[in-house]
C-alpha cells in the first residue's frame, strides 16, 4: 500500500481528490491538511510515501517546504499540485527538488500516472506542464538573435568601417550611447569583439553590406 | 644514505686568487723588479723628464714593498723639481701617484688634497694620457672612498682621454686598468652587461698585449663572472656554458704558455672551478670530469703548497661521496681537507666554514652527536669572525647602490635645469629682439615728431606772416569786424545753450526709459519665478498623488487578483475534478455532453489566470522583473506574434517599487502595440549602464504618426509618461505610418524614490 497525503487550504480540491484517490485499491489516503503545520504534527507520527502539495497555502508557500521536508524525511516524494502555469515556479519547484508538477485542472488519470512514475524513482510533469518547459526550451534554443532597429543602423555604419566617433555623428547621438550599443551588441552574438558580430550578422542576414 | 645539505656549500676560490696575487707577486719577484726600476730610474740624467715616469713606478714599487717612507721622500724631491718646468704635466703625473699612495697609507685629506691639485695641472697640460692618468688617479681614490658614483664618472672622462691618445704598452697598462676598476663597480651594482662589457674590453686588451698572466686572469674572472650569473637565473644555461667555456679557455691559456706562467697554482685554481661547475651544474655524464679536474687540483695544489686549493679540491670530491652516499668516504675527504686547510699559513674562511658545516652534518647523521657539536661550534665561531666582515660589505655595496641612484637624480636635475636655463636664454633673447623692434619704432616715431615740429613751425612762422598782413589789411575795417563779430559771438552762445539743452533733455529722457525695461524686466522676470514655483508645487502634488493613487491601485489589484488565482481557481479545479470523475460513472451519451462543460471549466480557469496576471504580476515579487517579463512575453506569444525579451548587463539592482513601475510601462506599451499596431514581432530590451537602465519597446506593426496622435489614443501614452516622470526618466518616441514603432526609455540609477 502507497501512503498518500494532500495538502491544500481548499476543502472542495482535497475532499474530492481524496473521495476519488481512495476507489483506488493500491493507495491508501492518510489524511488531508489545511496547513503546513497541519501537515508537519502529521508527518511525526504518520509514515506518508507521497505528498500532494499545494504552492499557496495560508500559513506558508510550498515551495520553500519541499526543501526542509526532504531533508528530514529522504524517503518522502512530492507532487506538487497547483494552478500555477508559470516556468518560473515550475523551474523553482523542480531545483528545490519536488519529483513531479501536476496542473490542477489536469485529469485525475495524470495524476494517478503522475504517483506511479514518481515511485519508480523518475520526476513527472503533466501535458501541460511538460508543454510549458518545452516552449521556454525552444525560445531558448533559436540563434538568431533579435537586434533592436538602433542597433541595427549602428551595426550596418560599423560593417562599413566608420568608427564609434564617426558613428555617433551620422546617427546624430553621442559616443557614449554608441559605445554601449556596442558593447549589447557583443553581448547579444556572445562573441568576444564587434567585427566577429559584424560577421555573423551579415551571415544572418541582418545587413547587406561588409567592408571586410 | 643519502645525505641532504640545505645550505648551500661553497668550495669555490675566486677570493683567494686575489690573496695568492697579493702575498705571492711581490715575495716571488718584487725583489727583482724593485732592482730593475731601481737602475732603470738611475740610468736618467737629472734633466731627462722621463725621469719622472721612472720615479712614479719605482716610488709604486717601494711602497709595496714596505719601503713607505722612501718611497714618500723620492716622490717628494722629484715633485720640487718637477714644479720647476713649464709644462705641468710631470708634475700632474707625480701628484697622483703620490695621492694614490697616501690614500693606501690612510691619509685621507692628504689624498684628497694632493689629486686635486693634480687635477688642476692636469687640466692645464695638454698631453691626453696624462690627463687620462690623473683621472683614473682620481676615480681610483673616490672608488675607495665609497663615492662609486663620482668614481664612474672620473672613469668616464679617464677612458674618453687614454681612447684618444697614441697607442703603447703603458697606455694599454692604464686602458686595463681604467677596465678592471669599472669591472668591480658594475660587479657591486649588479649591473651585469655593463660588466660583462668592460671584462672583455680587459679581455681583448689583455690578448693585444700577449701577456699570459693577464690573459689568464681575464679569462677567470669572465668564469667567474657567468657563474655567477647562472647562480642568479639558474633556468638559463647560457650562463653555464659561457662559465665553462672561459675557464677551459683560462685553462688552454695555462698548459700552452706554462713555462712562462709565474704562479703554479694557478692551474689547480682553474681545475677546482671547473671540477665545481661540473659536479654543480652540469648532468650526471660529467661527474666523471668533475672528479678528474678536483684529482687535478689537488696534485697541482699540492705541488704548488697551495693548501687553500688543495682543502677546496677535497671539500668538492667529500661532496661527491655523498651525493653517492658515502659518507664515510666524505667524512675522511673532509679531514684530509682540514688537514691540508691547517698547513697554510692563511686559511679561507668560507673553505673552513664549509667543511665544518659538512662535517658537523655528517656527525650528525651518523648519530655522533658530540662530534657533531664540536664541529658545530667551530663553524659558528668562524661564521661570527666572517659575519662581521660581511655586514661591513653588504654595507658597503648598499652605499654604493646608494650613491649611484643620487648620482642619476642629480643627473636628472641637472639635465632638467639645464633645459630650463634654456628656455630662459631663449626667452631672454626673444625679449632683447623685441626690446630692440621696440626701440628702433621709437626713433622712428621721434624722428617723425620732430620732422612734423619743424613743419609745425614752418606754418605757424606762415600764419604769423600772414595774420601781420591781414592786420595791416584790416586796421581801417576794425570797427566794422568788431560789430560783426560781437553779432557772431551773441549767436554762437545762444546755439551753444540750445545744444545743451537738447542733450541734458535727450539724456533724460534715454535714462527714464532705461529705468522703466529693467522694471518691467524684473517684474516679468518675478512673475516667472512665482510660475515656476507654482509649476513645481503642481508638479509635486501630481507625483504625489500618482504615488498614493498607483499604490492603491497596486494594493487592490493584489488584493483581487490574489482571491481569483487561488481562491476562485482552485474552487474551479475541485469542481472539475469531481465532474470528470462523476462523468467516468455515467452513460457514454451523457458523457459526451458534460464533457462540454469540462472543457468550458478549462477555459474558465485559463481565462482566470489571465486576468489575474494581468492584474497583478506575482512572479515579480518572487523572481524579479525578468522572470515576470519573460512570463508574461510567452504569455502575450502566439503564432501571429513573437515577443522578445532581451536583459542585457542587468544585475538587479531595482527596488521592487521600480520593478513594478517598469513592469506596467513594458505592458501598457505592449498592449498597446497589440490593439492598435497588429505586429509580428515585439522586442523588449533592458540593459543597465553605468548611470542609468535603458529600455527598449519595438513593434513592427502600422506605426503611426506621434505629432499628430488624437486625443483618446495619447492618453494611454500620457499614462506611460507619467510612470517615466514618477522614476525620474525620459520616454523617446519613434514611429512612422508604415515602419513601426519605437519606444525608448532611459532612468536614471541611483536615486531611491
Amino acid at each position: 500500500m502507497i501512503n498518500i497525503a494532500i495538502t491544500d487550504d481548499h476543502p472542495l480540491l482535497s475532499e474530492g481528490l481524496k473521495n476519488i484517490l481512495a476507489q483506488e485499491p493500491d493507495l491508501n489516503i492518510i489524511g488531508c491538511y489545511p496547513t503546513a503545520e497541519a501537515l508537519s504534527e502529521a508527518l511525526k507520527t504518520t509514515r506518508i510515501d507521497v505528498l500532494l502539495l499545494d504552492i499557496n497555502l495560508t500559513d506558508a508557500n510550498g515551495l520553500e517546504l519541499i526543501h526542509p521536508l526532504l531533508k528530514k524525511y529522504p524517503d518522502l516524494k512530492i507532487i506538487i499540485l497547483s494552478v500555477h502555469n508559470e516556468y518560473a515556479v515550475i523551474n523553482s519547484a523542480f531545483q528545490e527538488g519536488a519529483h513531479g508538477y501536476i496542473q490542477k485542472n489536469a485529469s485525475i488519470d495524470e495524476i494517478l500516472l503522475g504517483i506511479q512514475e514518481i515511485l519508480t524513482g523518475k520526476k513527472f510533469r503533466c501535458k501541460q506542464t511538460q508543454q510549458i518547459v518545452d516552449r521556454k526550451n525552444n525560445t531558448e534554443l533559436k540563434s538568431v538573435p533579435k537586434l533592436t532597429r538602433r542597433e541595427k543602423e549602428i551595426l550596418a555604419e560599423a560593417a562599413l568601417g566608420l568608427t564609434t566617433i564617426q558613428i555617433a555623428d551620422k546617427l546624430f547621438i553621442s559616443p557614449h550611447t554608441v559605445e554601449s550599443h556596442r558593447k549589447n551588441l557583443i553581448e547579444k552574438f556572445k562573441t568576444s569583439n564587434l567585427s566577429s558580430a559584424i560577421k555573423m550578422a551579415y551571415d544572418y542576414g541582418l545587413i547587406r553590406e561588409i567592408t571586410a | 644514505m643519502n645525505i641532504n645539505l640545505k645550505t648551500s656549500i661553497n668550495w669555490n676560490t675566486l677570493t683567494v686568487l686575489f690573496v695568492l696575487l697579493f702575498l705571492c707577486l711581490p715575495t716571488l719577484k718584487a725583489q727583482d723588479i724593485l732592482d730593475k726600476l731601481q737602475t732603470e730610474y738611475n740610468q736618467f740624467k737629472p734633466t731627462d723628464t722621463d725621469r719622472f715616469f721612472a720615479t712614479g713606478k719605482l716610488a709604486q714599487a717601494m711602497f709595496f714593498n714596505q719601503r713607505e717612507d722612501e718611497a714618500f721622500a723620492l716622490l717628494r724631491k722629484e715633485l720640487i723639481n718637477a714644479n720647476k718646468l713649464s709644462d705641468p704635466k710631470y708634475a700632474a703625473y707625480l701628484n697622483t701617484v703620490l695621492a694614490i699612495n697616501q690614500l693606501i697609507d690612510e691619509e685621507e685629506t692628504n689624498s684628497r688634497q694632493t689629486i686635486l691639485k693634480a687635477k688642476a695641472l692636469a687640466d692645464r697640460s695638454k698631453d691626453i694620457e696624462i690627463k687620462g692618468y690623473v683621472y683614473y688617479g682620481y676615480g681610483w681614490i673616490l672608488a675607495r672612498e665609497q663615492q662609486e658614483g663620482e668614481a664612474v664618472k672620473q672613469f668616464m672622462i679617464s677612458l674618453s682621454y687614454l681612447d684618444q691618445a697614441k697607442e703603447s704598452n703603458t697606455l694599454n697598462n692604464r686602458k686595463a686598468n681604467v677596465y678592471k676598476e669599472l669591472t668591480s663597480i658594475y660587479a657591486n651594482w649588479n649591473e651585469f652587461d655593463l660588466q660583462e662589457k668592460y671584462s672583455k674590453l680587459a679581455l681583448s686588451l689583455a690578448i693585444k698585449q700577449k701577456d699570459p698572466m693577464t690573459i689568464f686572469d681575464s679569462y677567470m674572472l669572465l668564469g667567474y663572472m657567468y657563474e655567477q650569473q647562472y647562480l642568479e637565473n639558474s633556468n638559463d644555461i647560457k650562463y653555464r656554458d659561457l662559465a665553462e667555456e672561459y675557464y677551459l679557455k683560462a685553462l688552454d691559456t695555462y698548459m700552452e704558455q706554462q713555462d712562462s706562467m709565474p704562479i703554479p697554482s694557478n692551474l689547480a685554481f682553474v681545475a677546482n672551478n671547473l671540477s665545481n661547475i661540473y659536479f654543480k651544474f652540469y648532468p650526471k655524464e660529467y661527474e666523471e670530469k668533475a672528479k678528474q679536474y678536483a684529482e687535478l687540483a689537488k696534485s697541482k695544489g699540492l705541488e704548488s703548497k697551495q693548501y687553500n686549493l688543495v682543502a677546496s679540491s677535497y671539500g668538492i670530491m667529500s661532496e661527491m661521496a655523498l651525493k653517492d652516499g658515502d659518507t664515510k668516504k666524505a667524512k675522511e675527504h673532509l679531514l684530509s681537507s682540514l688537514i691540508e686547510i691547517n698547513k697554510g699559513q692563511v686559511q679561507d674562511q668560507q673553505i673552513l666554514l664549509s667543511i665544518y658545516q659538512t662535517l658537523s652534518h655528517i656527525s650528525e647523521q651518523e648519530g655522533q652527536y658530540q662530534e657533531a657539536i664540536k664541529y658545530y661550534k667551530e663553524y659558528i665561531n668562524i661564521f661570527t669572525s666572517i659575519y662581521d666582515q660581511e655586514k661591513l660589505n653588504i654595507s658597503k655595496r648598499l652605499e654604493a647602490q646608494y650613491e649611484k641612484g643620487k648620482q642619476e637624480q642629480e643627473l636628472k636635475t641637472l639635465q632638467l635645469e639645464a633645459e630650463k636655463k634654456e628656455q630662459q636664454i631663449q626667452l631672454m633673447a626673444a625679449l632683447g629682439i623685441q626690446q630692440k623692434q621696440d626701440l628702433e619704432n621709437m626713433k622712428l616715431i621721434q624722428d617723425n615728431q620732430s620732422k612734423e615740429l619743424a613743419l609745425s613751425k614752418l606754418t605757424s612762422e606762415k600764419q604769423d606772416q600772414e595774420l601781420r598782413m591781414s592786420r595791416l589789411e584790416a586796421k581801417n575795417k576794425a570797427q566794422e569786424i568788431s560789430n560783426y563779430q560781437k553779432e557772431i559771438s551773441l549767436k554762437d552762445k545762444l546755439n551753444k545753450y540750445y545744444i545743451a539743452l537738447i542733450a541734458a533733455a535727450l539724456s533724460l529722457l534715454a535714462l527714464l526709459l532705461y529705468a522703466y525695461r529693467q522694471r518691467s524686466k524684473h517684474m516679468a522676470q518675478r512673475e516667472n519665478l512665482h510660475n515656476l514655483a507654482i509649476e513645481q508645487e503642481r508638479q509635486h502634488a501630481k507625483i504625489s498623488m500618482l504615488t498614493a493613487l498607483l499604490d492603491g491601485q497596486e494594493q487592490e489589484r493584489a488584493r483581487i487578483a490574489r482571491d481569483l488565482h487561488d481562491g476562485l481557481g482552485g474552487l474551479l479545479s475541485g469542481t472539475k475534478l469531481q465532474l470528470s470523475h462523476l462523468n467516468d460513472q455515467s452513460s457514454i451519451d451523457f458523457q459526451s455532453k458534460m464533457q462540454k462543460g469540462i472543457t468550458h471549466l478549462d477555459m474558465a480557469v485559463d481565462e482566470l489566470r489571465r486576468v489575474a496576471h494581468n492584474l497583478t504580476p506575482d512572479l515579480l515579487q518572487k523572481f524579479g522583473l525578468e522572470e515576470a517579463l519573460n512570463d508574461y512575453a510567452s504569455r502575450m506569444s502566439n503564432e501571429q506574434l513573437e515577443i522578445d525579451v532581451q536583459f542585457l548587463h542587468y544585475s538587479k539592482t531595482l527596488n521592487l517599487e521600480q520593478q513594478l513601475l517598469v513592469y506596467r510601462i513594458i505592458q501598457e506599451l505592449v498592449n498597446n502595440a497589440i490593439k492598435h499596431a497588429d505586429p509580428s514581432q515585439i522586442i523588449i530590451q533592458m540593459v543597465e549602464e553605468d548611470n542609468q537602465y535603458h529600455i527598449t519597446v519595438e513593434d513592427d506593426g502600422k506605426g503611426f504618426d506621434y505629432k499628430n496622435l488624437s486625443r483618446n489614443k495619447s492618453a494611454g501614452l500620457i499614462n506611460i509618461q507619467s510612470r517615466v516622470e514618477f522614476l525620474k526618466g525620459n520616454l523617446q518616441v519613434q514611429s512612422d505610418i508604415g515602419q513601426g514603432s519605437s519606444f525608448e526609455i532611459s532612468i536614471p540609477k541611483s536615486k531611491q524614490l
